[in-house]
């Protein structure tokens, strides 16, 4: 449905250097990465709001990188929403349908229609002023929504919401792109966020996408330590290659020779690894190792490890039961080979 | 060794009394200085008001004289004001959205007929329109020197800087993103522009206009320097004060300067009124 070809842009100080990325008919794809990563700049680029330097954007194999915005017809809402202050919720809902020329019925119609889907009916003699966070989002949504748009982008739309709007928000947006079938990109920089959402996530470092992929696989093989990084890996040991003394440990976990690490880095997820006080040592590799500190996360555990280098593990509620681990235990690691990944070191 | 508990009170009331000491003194100095203002722009007028009675202010309000020069000043004053604002509106959105190499160049030369001497600004109108363009403008019927039209000219020249400022500060405080998301609505340029940027700005342009109309008003320096002050030609309400005072009739001066006052006074009360007080302070 969209595909974008080596775009690359530069917009002050923000750039995108040749991002290339494809969304089939009805992807949530969700473009996360840390602030400043050029993830609303291309976001913008595909709303027709910048011209690239170089590339090409194509909707429905139509070339539309120097087509004007409102020929392109992509819904779009960004982070504060643009509501227009002057006027009311109904009217800013109505806003595309005027400049469609529609006639007076069938936009109250339709506005009623979004005002409904989105939940806020009651709201459409309103002025945007006196708005919730949360009915703003709902209202810029149906602004966006109410022309039928097949492509939605959303900017941070989520960001500035409380934890319980944010999770309501997810939900009716998870529903929409269920049941409207649409194809959103959804920009943000919530990892957590992007998992709830999407069936594909790219991750954006310094205006390069670095992976695109299903949830799923960017999760359990990410391909950087950038990306490994960002979906919250917190074992990631950098520059093996350069400096193996730094690094005793996780050199054992490779039986290949440590040059063929150059430029690369070791990433073990610390929901894989495994414990055990004592008893016969697991497959994969056991390293000795002291229990630093161990922190209640609500339904895990994370527990912080010395064994030579700091590692991070996390256990469910029921295994610590179990092991009961403590502040200056010592403990038997065990790292299975499934747990390991070598990554690009970028 | 500790001191005794009652000691110690009594320091810390002390300090506490220096403290309220020298906050009352603060606080008095700040009211007596607005007090002091005040009470001198109320003295000043007051001395104006009561230097002429109700009969001889009816009398002058209604001499030809009088009559003719509100009408004229009423009339350049609206027509520069509306043509300075009719360019104004596109100017300021251009200085607004252009953010170029040359936006501070624009800005300085823009800038330039507020901090040019009025006297000055008069002169070289008056080098432009007479001494250029004088000949070439009077073969096509056009002279402006020394004419009403030229006040206008005068009065447009002065006022523009205004109303651009005005007008640019309002659409300065329209975030981009409004049109930019009207755009991807379906609308093109010039409809973002007329259905959300300019009803977004109407405030500002509403008190550009009262401002740029208040400024004309009291407009002496390049009109006199431009048009000078011929009777029942060129008089407007400052050149008709300045004519008056001239030949000893401070009665009509008077009036005329009450004139003003009332304009500048009903001009502030809308101002006020539009919620743009900051605006005055440039």
């Amino acid at each position: 449905m969209l595909e974008v070809c080596n775009l690359s842009m530069g917009l002050g100080e923000f750039s995108l250097h040749d991002v290339s990325l494809t969304v089939e008919k009805g992807q949530y794809l969700c473009l996360a990465g840390p602030t400043g990563a050029g993830k609303t700049v291309l976001l913008e680029c595909i709303a027709g709001l910048h011209r690239p330097d170089r590339g090409a954007i194509r909707l429905h194999g139509c070339d539309v990188t120097w087509l004007v915005p409102e020929a392109r017809g992509i819904g779009y809402v960004p982070q504060d929403y643009a509501l227009f202050p002057h006027m009311t919720v109904f009217e800013n809902i109505a806003y595309g349908l005027r400049e469609q020329g529609m006639r007076k019925e069938v936009i109250t119609r339709k506005v009623r229609d979004a005002a409904e889907t989105m939940q806020i009916g009651y709201l459409l003699e309103r002025d945007v002023l006196h708005l919730s966070g949360g009915e703003r989002q709902r209202t810029a949504l149906a602004r966006a929504l109410v022309l039928d748009c097949e492509l939605l982008l959303l900017d941070e739309s989520l960001s500035a919401l409380d934890v319980v709007t944010t999770k309501e928000l997810s939900l009716q947006l998870a529903d929409l792109h269920q049941q409207l079938g649409l194809t959103v990109i959804h920009v943000t920089h919530d990892f957590d966020e992007a998992f709830s959402l999407a069936t594909h996530i790219g991750i954006c470092h310094q205006g390069r996408l670095l992976q695109l992929d299903t949830v799923e696989e960017v999760f359990t093989r990410p391909t950087c330590r950038t990306v490994a990084e960002f979906v919250g890996i917190a074992n990631v040991f950098p520059r093996l290659g350069a400096d193996p003394q730094t690094c005793p440990v996780v050199s054992r976990l490779y039986q290949s020779p440590i040059q063929e690490l150059a430029g690369r880095c070791v990433c073990i997820r610390p929901d894989q690894l495994r414990f055990s006080r004592n008893g016969p040592p697991a497959a994969g590799l056991t390293i000795p190792g002291t229990v630093r500190q161990v922190r209640w996360l609500g339904p895990l555990h994370e527990v912080v490890l010395d064994a030579g280098v700091s590692m991070v593990a996390t256990l469910s509620r029921q295994e610590q039961e179990t092991l009961r681990l403590r502040p200056g235990d010592s403990v038997n690691i065990n790292v299975p080979d499934e747990a390991v990944h070598v990554l690009d070191d970028r | 060794m500790a001191e005794p508990q009652g000691a110690v009170a009594v320091t810390g009331r002390m300090q506490i009394d220096r403290h309220q000491v020298g906050q009352r003194i603060f606080r008095l100095t700040a009211a007596g200085a607005l007090l002091f203002e005040l009470a001198f722009v109320s003295v000043v007028l007051i001395a104006l008001i009561i230097y002429v009675d109700a009969a001889s202010f009816m009398r002058s309000i209604t001499s030809p004289e009088t009559v003719f020069s509100i009408k004229l000043t009423i009339i350049t004053v609206t027509i520069s004001t509306g043509l300075s604002m009719l360019l104004a509106v596109p100017a300021a959105y251009a200085m607004s959205v252009y953010r170029g190499r040359l936006s501070t160049v624009i800005d300085t030369l823009l800038d330039l007929p507020i901090v040019v001497p009025p006297v000055a600004a008069g002169l070289a109108l008056l080098i432009l329109f007479g001494y250029y363009l004088g000949d070439a403008m009077e073969a096509k019927g056009l002279f402006l020197p020394h004419t009403q039209a030229g006040i206008v000219v005068a009065q447009f020249f002065a006022t523009m800087t205004y109303s651009v400022r005005s007008v640019k500060a309002a659409f300065d405080s329209i975030s981009p993103r409004l049109p930019a998301v009207a755009r991807t609505l379906g609308s093109n340029p010039w409809r973002a522009f007329r259905r959300v940027t300019l009803p977004l700005a109407r405030n500002g342009i509403i008190a550009g206009t009262v401002l740029s109309w208040s400024r004309c008003l009291g407009l002496f320096g390049p009109v006199i320097m431009f048009c000078g002050a011929t009777r029942f030609k060129t008089e407007i309400l400052p050149t008709s004060i300045y004519l008056n005072v001239s030949v000893g009739q401070l009665g009509e001066a008077v009036t005329g300067t009450l004139i003003l006052l009332i304009f500048a006074m009903l001009t502030l009360f809308v101002f006020k009124r539009l919620g743009a007080p900051g605006l005055l302070f440039w």
